[in-house]
């Protein structure tokens, strides 16, 4: 009785992964350089001995005194990070105005509004902010800033002269494209948010950054565009990111993993993606986008399973071939997951499909392999996961003869040896060809992982097995959600309104509509009757 | 909580259209070809189609008096705390008992037309394994994964028709009503039975997110359902005649292995088989979820899920111990199903319909039927 | 956290019964019923015969089974022996399903019936009664019911034993011919398993098979084209026609030709027509399609049959000069045109009715239909009937192209 044999297995699994993930929770302890807060006092001194305390052993940081000048006697101090700030903006906006032209001005500062005297009069920097607390002096430092730190004023100033060296804006690798803009995100939050910006000049867009991790304290700015966002889902993205308690987060998968819906799906529950467009096209359907400082990838939720079979370019393409390409893309997703199942069940178990002579040629080309079909598919399918990883992680120069390797090689080798048929070496070639033509790389990767089991499924039980195994796979994602949306809308629920944008990608105008659920608040995309129309021609009247 | 589950009327007709048609489909052309000869069409068109759509009607009636109340819930409501409860567990019995008659049927089936040495025990956990997923995610996931079964066994059916059309010799049809009337109506007992599945509407009226229009998607989907079991029938006495079909122990299936396209594409019977699993899943995971539910309301459970797995298991010793051979199980299927399914399809709703509707008349207000009040307010 | 939420919430009951479902999978199955596809032994054809072994009757089934590698090409075959691509194997047993396992005794490889395309049945088995071949062939599950029933006019075997011509395989080459032979000539019938189970197991129509036989072709008798005198090969030779279960006889190819214009069903083949104008000369025709019809009438209490055949065709060689540019000439090829076929349809109803006594063209069907009252009182008596039932065939045919030419060449 697997059932029972089941549900206590079941229960054991449930005792495991309670201990796995439940460790004794001491979340707010990670952070170590969380101290006593301590006030900025007037005496620079003192602040300086605090700050070279707190940054002991920190050769980066860079502590500068100096005197401001000429004619008055005044220490100063800025602190800042080597590599993250502009030195020449500080040593010929700052430093020198501080120590050449601050004693020739006519008014004298004095108690109580030095520190708006110096802000006002003296700094030349657009971002000026007063921090009152050391431990806010100490984060500043640390995202960049630099921190001016002067005798008698009991606050310090973070200047902003963020300055460091970043990757220029590439194509990304992943997401390419034939038609359509060039530039992908690169790893600077403020760089990327331009990028978003650059698209979207609407005050509605709103960007609202928070620090998460006690260590690496990464910016995460959470990206919607107000009156279109279903403010529930910011809310919950919001509730689920305060939620994160972590020491650190390096990319934004980190993110992802704390945050989706279902962590043990294969399927995922939320989107990335590096190309400014697709995020800037996701918020304006109203999704909302989680940014993520040092990392090209941003986060898009929610997402449904046919947002991931829909690539930026289907938009940009002119209307039939979108669609004729979204078309080629069901059927390569169905390529990719079912056909070396079929083709194990098929030739195991229901010979009778085949035509007669597909038959025998299949039998032709079997004879003599050592292998059942299965551990032939087996064989083949691995070898090619294999090659594909070594791909990725092989030096780009290498990378060629790998393929070589892996095509000449394995395949033509394979077959001559007769340790595979031909036939098989066709089948997992397509399957390999079709797995890539999938946008999403994570939703490619569950249908990749996903066919082994429908392998051993075919294997078992032929057709049967299979269609289990599918509907097995269709219960978990008819109970999947995403940030509230069901995964499979708008298929079902069914809103036959975007089925525009599903199956087909009609003409941009006759996608009215935004998505329901999503765009909720504001459902109309565009006036209506948008159809061009050629300009009537005029008939000359002979005279 | 399962009461914030609601389905749409659209999709609960599909869910009751695949529930219903899925076994039919299969096993009623054999049954009415053998009772009503050629005319067995006219018996799954016409004497079903209006039996079903009674039913349904008297389902949705009753279950108009208690919008948020199961049948389990209410039948004490109206006949008294213990005799409901009886009604209750009969009717817990019934869904449990088809379930597995559902079940052995599959696995009979698949035994003997698809993969032969394999014991029947697999498919029947399979297919409940499968189910009790369905069933522990709710009616809702139930619905969705129906909304993708249901196309395909449309396009089964519509390529079953379509694809040996230039076999059709509608001479095999003649002479109507060879035998008069009579066969025909004793060859639509048993489609009655089987429309008459649409009982199970009873559990699931809490969930429409519409009730009012309750009755429209019952009627709909029996109107669907005729025509769902009546092509299969008719595609079969004009390929095979009807003397032919009738030796068949599964017409439909010899339909698809019949199927012929551009001479390379035959044999096209296991596509048919795997969709029919499909279907077959969901019918098990509705009438599994009819039996949790009914369970659970009998005893008074706020969340149906703890009793999945036992339930479960009941049904599955009972589909193999219920039938010793294949045959047993069709005579049974033919002969004393429909009696018995009437009096649990039509009998007990009515008399508990004409029960509501003489109380709420002579307004017999006990401290139990302010449900009448509401509904009035309404 | 929750902990129970967590488990709730993230669906991992779910996928973990899905994962322990799959690896149990994996383990239970004992590979029922797989085969692998190099295991089967892929039979085009199957030959049955009743023989008798000892003064007791046995069943004699034969398979020609393919060898894909001599067939498909596969690799670099690495100079194995050349075979023929099938290969045929018999066995005998005590009935039909006995004698196709006892095959395995000498089988290598698992025999699976889904690519029969022909089936043979032996002459003085079909005599027999052939009942329980259509169940086996039914009752099996392998078998296609598009597979094509034949009657071989001696042993199904011996049949078997010749060498395709043409086409690689035997199976390939007799259903070639046999598609041909209904569309081209006209002078046999291809009859499906479907149809030739349902016109035996439906009252008022008798079954008819196409026949076959085996001849050493005349052109290479004399060892001209290098054949061996003794290799034999088929040729299609008319329909065989059952009475209930049972072989009663042969139509001739020409009567086929008849019979397939009263079913309707002639689609091809020529008709050669004497013209009997101021011109003399033979005319023949290709029909290129026919419809029949039957309307049986019970009058004065007798029932009397009327069939009305309409066909179509054209002028396809004229020897002699016959004006066929003419259209009053075409109207006279018209009206010599459906005589002829009225010949042919009649030839072929009286050798069904008075030789063979079976009613192949289904008239009892057709009485069955139009009279369901009167049909259940003579339905025992019916073959009684039909022998003396008066039929008058009424033929329409038109000629109606005369193809690239006009009128004859007149060679001057």
């Amino acid at each position: 009785m697997t059932i029972i044999v089941g549900d206590i297995m079941l229960n054991q699994w449930k005792k495991l992964l309670k201990k796995v993930f439940h460790k004794p929770s001491n979340t707010q302890g990670t952070g170590a350089d969380r101290g006593q807060d301590i006030p900025v006092s007037a005496d620079l001194a003192q602040n300086v001995a605090c700050l070279r305390s707190v940054f002991d052993r920190c050769s980066d940081i860079i502590v500068r005194e100096f005197d401001v000048g000429p004619g008055i006697s005044l220490r100063a101090a800025i602190i800042y990070v080597d590599g993250l700030v502009n030195k020449k903006m500080l040593s010929d906006d700052l430093v020198k105005t501080l120590m050449y032209e601050a004693g020739k001005l006519k008014e004298k500062a004095s108690g109580k509004n030095a520190a708006d005297f110096f802000s006002e009069k003296l700094i030349a920097f657009t971002e000026v902010k007063h921090q009152r607390s050391m431990n806010d002096l100490v984060d500043s430092v640390l995202t960049g800033e630099t921190i001016l730190l002067v005798d008698g004023i009991n606050s310090g100033f973070a200047l902003s002269a963020q300055d460091w060296v970043q990757r220029g804006l590439q194509e990304p690798d992943t997401e390419t494209v034939v038609k359509g803009p060039r530039e992908g995100f690169n790893e600077n939050l403020q760089t990327n948010i331009m990028l978003i910006r650059r698209r979207i000049k609407s005050s509605g867009l709103k960007f609202e950054t928070v620090k998460i991790g006690e260590y690496t304290k990464t910016a995460v700015s959470i990206c919607y565009l107000e009156g279109v966002v279903n403010p529930k889902t910011v809310g919950e993205v919001k509730k689920r990111l305060e939620g994160i308690k972590v020491d650190g987060i390096l990319e934004s998968g980190y993110i992802e993993e704390l945050i989706e819906d279902a962590p043990l799906s294969l399927f995922p529950t939320v989107q990335s993606s590096e190309r400014p467009d697709k995020v800037a096209g996701g918020l304006l359907e109203g999704q909302v986008a989680i940014m993520v400082d040092t990392t090209p990838f941003m986060l898009l939720v929610p997402v449904t399973f046919p947002q991931l079979l829909q690539a930026s370019e289907d938009y940009y393409l002119r209307w039939p071939f979108a669609s004729f390409i979204r078309g080629i893309r069901f059927v390569t997703l169905n390529i990719a997951l079912l056909l070396p199942p079929l083709y194990i069940a098929v030739t195991t178990y229901h010979q009778e499909m085949l035509p007669t002579p597909l038959l025998i040629s299949i039998a032709a080309a079997r004879e003599g392999v050592p292998f059942p079909a299965f551990v032939e598919a087996l064989i083949m399918e691995t070898t090619f996961e294999v090659l594909r990883e070594a791909g990725v992680r092989l030096p780009r120069n290498i990378g060629q003869a790998v393929s070589i390797v892996g095509a000449l090689v394995i395949g033509q080798s394979a077959v001559t040896a007769g340790l595979v048929s031909p036939a098989m070496v066709i089948v997992v070639a397509l399957t390999a060809i079709a797995s890539f033509t999938l946008p999403s790389y994570s939703g490619a990767f569950a249908l990749r992982v996903l066919r082994f089991p429908l392998m051993a499924l075919a294997a078992g039980l032929g057709l049967f097995g299979i269609m289990v195994g599918l509907l097995a796979v269709l219960i978990h994602l008819s109970s999947l959600r995403s940030f509230g949306m069901s995964y499979l809308q708008p298929l079902t629920p069914t809103v036959w309104r975007d089925f525009k944008d599903m199956f087909l990608r009609l003409p941009w105008w006759m996608m009215d509509t935004r998505p329901k659920l999503m765009g909720k608040m504001n459902t109309v995309r565009e006036e209506p009757g948008q159809k061009p129309k050629a300009p009537k021609r005029v008939r000359r009247t002979m005279k | 909580m399962s009461q914030n589950e609601k389905v749409a009327g659209t999709q609960m007709m599909f869910l009751l259209v695949t529930t219903v048609a899925a076994t039919g489909f299969l096993f009623l052309p054999a049954i009415t070809a053998e009772v009503a000869g050629h005319d067995g069409w006219m018996s799954a068109l016409l004497g079903a189609t209006a039996f079903g759509l009674l039913v349904g009607l008297v389902c949705t009636k009753l279950g108009g008096y208690f919008p948020d109340k199961s049948f389990v819930e209410y039948a004490p409501v109206l006949v008294g705390k213990y005799p409901g409860k009886l009604v209750g567990l009969a009717y817990l019995l019934f869904f449990i008992h088809i379930n597995s008659i559902i079940i052995r049927e599959f696995g009979d089936f698949l035994v003997s037309a698809f993969l032969p040495e394999t014991p029947i025990l697999v498919f029947n956990i399979m297919v409940l394994t499968l189910a009790a997923m369905a069933v522990r995610g709710g009616i809702e996931v139930i619905a969705r994964v129906n909304q993708f079964v249901f196309p395909q066994f449309f396009l089964v059916l519509a390529a079953l028709v379509f694809l040996t059309i230039e076999e059709w010799e509608f001479g095999n049809l003649l002479p109507l009503l060879e035998y008069g009337i009579k066969p025909v109506l004793a060859g639509s007992v048993t489609p009655s039975a089987w429309r008459g599945e649409v009982v199970v509407i009873l559990m699931f009226l809490p969930y429409l997110n519409k009730p009012a229009e309750a009755a429209k998607s019952v009627a709909a989907a029996v109107l669907i359902i005729a025509v769902f079991l009546t092509l299969p029938i008719l595609a079969g006495v004009l390929v095979f005649g009807s003397e032919q079909e009738a030796h068949f122990v599964f017409p439909t299936l010899e339909l698809a292995r019949y199927v012929n396209v551009g001479d390379f594409l035959q044999r096209l019977e296991a596509i048919i088989i795997i969709v029919w699993v499909a279907g077959i899943t969901v019918k098990v995971a509705v009438f599994y979820l009819a039996s949790v539910l009914s369970a659970s309301h009998l005893v008074g459970l706020s969340d149906y899920r703890p009793l999945v797995y036992p339930v479960g298991i009941i049904t599955l010793v009972y589909s193999i111990v219920l039938f010793d051979n294949s045959r047993e199980l069709v005579k049974f299927l033919a002969e004393y199903v429909p009696y018995y399914a009437y009096i649990f399809e039509l009998g007990i709703p009515m008399v508990l319909l004409v029960i509501a509707i003489i109380r709420r008349k002579g307004g017999k207000l006990s401290g139990q039927t302010k449900f009448f009040q509401k509904d009035r307010g309404s | 956290m929750d902990k129970q939420n967590f488990f709730k919430r993230t669906g991992a009951l779910r996928i973990t019964t899905t994962i322990i479902i799959i690896i149990t999978m994996i383990f239970l199955e004992g590979c029922w019923s797989r085969k692998e596809i190099e295991d089967l032994a892929i039979v085009s054809a199957a030959g049955f015969d009743k023989i008798e072994v000892m003064g007791q009757e046995k069943y004699r089934l034969s398979f020609l089974v393919v060898r894909p590698r001599q067939l498909g090409g596969g690799q670099q075959g690495g100079g194995a022996v050349e075979y023929n691509p099938d290969w045929l194997i018999s066995e005998i047993g005590d009935s039909w399903f006995d004698a196709g396992r006892n095959v395995s005794q000498r089988s290598p490889r698992v025999i699976v019936m889904y690519h029969n395309e022909v089936t043979f049945i032996g002459q003085e088995t079909a005599k027999k009664g052939i009942n329980d071949i259509v169940d086996y062939m039914q009752r099996h599950k392998d078998v296609r019911l598009r597979s094509m029933v034949i009657v071989a006019k001696q042993s199904a075997q011996s049949i078997m034993q010749t060498l395709p011509e043409v086409e690689q395989i035997l199976s390939n080459e007799v259903t070639e011919l046999l598609s041909k032979g209904n569309n081209r000539v006209s002078k046999s019938y291809a009859v499906d398993l479907k149809e030739f189970s349902e016109t035996l197991i439906t009252p008022g129509q008798d079954a008819v098979a196409p026949a076959i036989k085996a001849i050493i072709p005349v052109e290479s008798a004399g060892g001209q084209r290098g054949a061996k005198e003794t290799q034999q090969t088929v040729i299609l030779d008319g329909l065989a026609v059952f009475k209930q279960d049972r072989l009663a006889g042969y139509l001739t190819p020409s009567e086929t030709k008849g019979f397939l214009f009263m079913m309707g069903k002639a689609q091809g083949g020529i008709v050669p027509v004497e013209f009997q104008g101021p011109e003399k000369g033979r005319v023949s025709l290709s029909m290129s399609r026919s419809s029949s019809e039957y309307k049986p009438t019970i009058r004065n209490g007798r029932l009397i049959m009327e069939i009305n055949i309409k066909t179509e065709a054209d002028v396809v060689e004229v020897d002699g000069g016959v004006p066929v540019g003419d259209p009053a000439v075409i109207k006279e090829l018209s009206r010599a045109y459906s005589e002829s076929v009225r010949i042919l349809a009649q030839a072929s109803l009286d050798k069904a009715r008075k030789e063979l006594k079976a009613d192949i063209f289904g008239m009892g069907i057709h009485v069955h239909k139009k009279y369901p009252k009167y049909w259940h009182e003579i339905e025992q008596v019916w073959y009684d009937i039909y022998a003396e039932l008066p039929v008058t065939i009424k033929v329409d045919g038109q000629v109606r192209r005369t193809t690239m030419i006009s009128d004859p060449l007149t060679i001057q």
